[in-house]
């Protein structure tokens, strides 16, 4: 499975809810990549990482984990191999910000958080340069 | 200094067969060295009884060796997809203490070692 097919299946599952699945199958992706977009494929592992983490009631992992993922999302322009960053970091900071906040109170993870969900516009020329670049790094 | 697995953990099991010292085990799990089985309230040879977890995939501080001996870098830490495997800031040591820790390990729990 190509790089793109591989990573829209991980997107499908992100914003399925599927959080655990959507690690695994970018995991593929983030072990075989070398160059400049590795942190960008972990920082969607963390994003999905951090939001199994509110799934499991684990809240310090979730706010670690979010904020790895806005780490590393923000040193990519927007979009990135066809993923909105802007709206994608929008729907992140808050969360992890109120998550943050409920962690500093001692307080559980609030019931109203709002999952976010990936805009993916695809971006096959973003791809066969990924594919390229990192058939030269090997 | 031996690695330690934070509670970001997802408990994704990628760490763990990486491990040249088999010295990662999954959460809740016993484990041994030299032929001797410890459980989770068992401190290690060394006395330290800090890292067990119930929950997450944890490291015995007794069997890292920060892969000296054996790669350039932490396998775990290299493979871990969400950067929880830290440097462990409670089991401290030196590259020459990590190397006698191999000797140590390689003359007690050969078993230990993957194929």
């Amino acid at each position: 499975m190509s790089f793109r097919d591989t990573f829209e299946s991980g997107i499908t599952e992100f914003n399925e809810g599927e959080y655990f699945a959507c690690h695994d199958t970018l995991e593929e992706i983030w072990r075989a990549i070398r160059g400049e977009s590795r942190r960008f494929f972990q920082g969607i592992i963390h994003a999905a990482a951090g939001l199994l983490h509110i799934e499991r009631g684990n809240l310090p992992g979730s706010v670690s984990q979010l904020g790895k993922a806005i780490d590393k999302l923000r040193d990519y322009p927007s979009p990135h191999l066809g993923v909105d960053l802007e709206r994608l970091l929008a729907d992140l900071t808050p969360l992890r910000e109120k998550l943050g906040r409920a962690l500093e109170q001692g307080a559980p993870a609030p019931s109203d958080l709002r999952f976010p969900t990936i805009s993916y516009t695809p971006d096959p020329l973003g791809f066969s340069a990924l594919e390229a670049a990192n058939d030269e790094h090997e | 200094m031996s690695i330690y697995i934070t509670t970001d953990c997802i408990n994704c099991g990628a760490c763990e067969p990486e491990c040249p010292n088999t010295a990662i085990y999954e959460g809740g799990a016993n484990w041994s060295l030299a032929g001797v089985a410890y459980g989770p309230t068992d401190p290690a040879p060394s006395g330290a009884n800090d890292f067990w977890s119930a929950d997450y995939f944890y490291i015995v501080p007794d069997k890292c060796t920060e892969c000296v001996g054996f790669h350039d870098e932490p396998q775990c830490a290299a493979v871990c997809p969400v950067d929880v495997c830290l440097p462990d800031p409670n089991h401290v040591e030196s590259k020459e203490e990590l190397e006698l820790k191999v000797e140590y390990l390689n003359l007690v729990d050969t078993s230990r070692l993957r194929n």
